[in-house]
């Protein structure tokens, strides 16, 4: 059973000839290995995929087939690009920020952060790369995910000749919009999760921020409602994704400033998780 | 060789390690003990930088641990041999590993097959045995060929084929001229594995002295305590003994006997 082990004539603390250290490289190539290799992330992006265009099948097979009775109001109402990406927005971000999160938080769980940070105790590398190689992922499935949606969903309503083309105005910037919120709130609760580190509490917390705070905002007096609402990290995703022109009240932002408050946040808990991460024992 | 110099950890007003100074040299076998709770996994957690000092030093070959350029390349560890990612297989935890400190993939493959887990390379470390567990840990310790190796309680709860195992592979990397540190509560254990000891109780250093001398000590105290000795040589106690005769004051739990001469002679009986 016993084999020697060959051995370096490396001495401890000794700086090597060229004066190389364990780096940023290094630590993004471990960070691939370990998102790709466990299967919650095909799970999650499979899901993330599968719910949007679902949500954009469902929606537009409904109104395809209601089209004829609806009365021109609605007609003109009708956004075929946010009904289309909406799914995304509300359902992919369900999924995103379980993924966000455990890319932290099971570090924590199963203890490996321990293990993590003795072969890489540069902890500010670890944390960014980390952040970084999710990004990237979420980056790689939602926008495809985005496009996805738009186009099924526009082939289906392809019989109310109302579906919108790539050219119209805003439409682009829906697709785009839909995608970058998604990313963000994965990325926001990858931050909330290296402020908790734990999975349940992480995803009780972005749950409550992004739906139900919303909710509660409603109770609010109408005036009150609509300055609280653009600054809430969930508040307005559907006007984001919207098609229409600039925003109808005063109160909101554009999509952009909708997307700036929620990146606004994301960067708070990122750099908040960062600090965090490096000041606290592990 | 690692150095701790007035290392001191306080949690809140609760200090769980006060003032500790010790070397740890090459080429021997440093066993780590103490009491449950003595401190040990914290001074641990402090060499390898995850806990940060509330005061004091703690350097390996002069550098303090965060600041080594290729830490897995000189120093391994075993903290928790369940800390990892239960749906990674054993080699892609241990590549995940690997590449923060540019290690060769085929490292991996070699060090799986050092401890005896080749066969199971590809399987998910959900379903590994806690035997199995400590192994993989040790592979991920070997990792990158150090020069120091901690273990933290390696032998907990492994079957007696498994405490042979490692306590083998630890003479051996010993015998390479390696600094193998090995905490353990288990005094029989460490008679047979360690060469020199460091013996800590409710934080504070107890001991820092070779096996035999630490025997030697803990025997006139024992025997000065009235310890009743059944053994052929009636001038020297277990290391069990002389551990329970030097450290009867740091123990926090006595399962109702009080502190000193009982506390020795229960080692004795114990000891059986």
């Amino acid at each position: 059973m016993m084999t020697a082990v060959t051995t370096h004539e490396a001495r401890p603390g000794a700086r090597t000839a060229r004066r190389r250290r364990a780096g940023l490289a290094g630590t993004l190539r471990s960070e691939v290995t370990k998102i790709i290799s466990v299967r919650s992330t095909y799970w999650a992006l499979v899901l993330l995929v599968l719910v949007s265009v679902a949500w954009s099948v469902a929606s537009s097979t409904g109104t395809a087939a209601h089209w004829t009775h609806m009365s021109a109001q609605d007609r003109a109402g009708f956004d075929p690009t946010q009904s289309s990406v909406i799914g995304l927005v509300l359902l992919g971000q369900l999924v995103i920020v379980v993924l966000g999160a455990l890319t932290i938080t099971a570090e924590y769980s199963t203890q490996a952060i321990r293990t993590s940070l003795t072969v890489m105790p540069r902890r500010g590398l670890l944390y960014g790369a980390k952040a970084a190689v999710f990004a990237a992922v979420a980056v790689a499935v939602a926008f495809p995910a985005s496009f996805l949606a738009w186009f099924v969903g526009q082939r289906l309503l392809a019989s109310t000749h109302a579906d919108a083309t790539l050219g119209q105005p805003n439409v682009l910037r829906a697709i785009l919009a839909s995608a970058i919120s998604v990313v963000l709130a994965g990325l926001f609760s990858y931050g909330l999760g290296a402020v908790l580190r734990s999975t349940a509490a992480t995803i009780t917390a972005v749950y409550g921020f992004f739906f139900l705070v919303p909710q509660l905002a409603r109770a609010l007096p109408t005036a009150w409602y609509d300055d609280a609402i653009r600054w809430l990290p969930g508040g307005q995703f559907d006007g984001a994704i919207s098609t229409s022109g600039p925003p109808v009240s005063p109160h909101l932002f554009s999509t952009w400033g909708e997307l700036a408050v929620l990146g606004g946040y994301t960067a708070v808990l990122l750099i908040c998780g960062a600090v965090l991460l490096r000041r606290r024992d592990a | 060789m690692i150095e701790a110099r007035s290392l001191t950890k306080r949690y809140g007003s609760t200090a769980a390690v006060t003032n500790l100074s010790f070397t740890i040299r090459p080429g021997l076998v440093t066993g780590f003990l103490g009491p449950n709770g003595a401190g040990k996994t914290t001074t641990m957690r402090m060499i390898l930088g995850l806990d940060y000092p509330s005061s004091g030093t703690v350097t390996i070959g002069g550098v303090p641990y965060a600041r080594l350029d290729y830490p897995m390349r000189h120093v391994g560890a075993l903290l928790e041999a369940r800390a990892r990612h239960g749906g990674r297989t054993a080699r892609s935890h241990l590549l995940t590993l690997a590449q923060t400190n540019d290690i060769p993939r085929r490292r991996v493959d070699e060090v799986l097959g050092l401890v005896g887990l080749a066969d199971v390379a590809g399987k998910r470390t959900k379903g590994f045995s806690l035997g199995m567990s400590q192994r993989l840990g040790i592979a991920a310790a070997l990792l990158g060929d150090p020069q120091i190796l901690i273990f933290d309680e390696p032998v907990n709860g492994l079957d007696a084929e498994g405490i042979v195992w490692i306590r083998t592979f630890m003479r051996s990397l010993a015998a390479e001229g390696r600094t193998v540190v090995v905490s353990s509560h288990l005094m029989s254990e460490m008679e047979n594995t360690a060469d020199h000891l460091i013996v800590i109780g409710r934080g504070h250093l107890i001991a820092d002295c070779g096996l035999d001398e630490f025997i030697a000590r803990g025997s006139e105290l024992a025997l000065a305590n009235g310890v009743r000795m059944q053994s052929p040589a009636p001038t020297k106690v277990s290391l069990e003994q002389a551990f329970m005769a030097l450290t009867a004051d740091s123990v926090d739990y006595h399962a109702g006997l009080p502190a000193g001469r009982e506390a020795a002679q229960y080692g004795t009986e114990a000891g059986r």
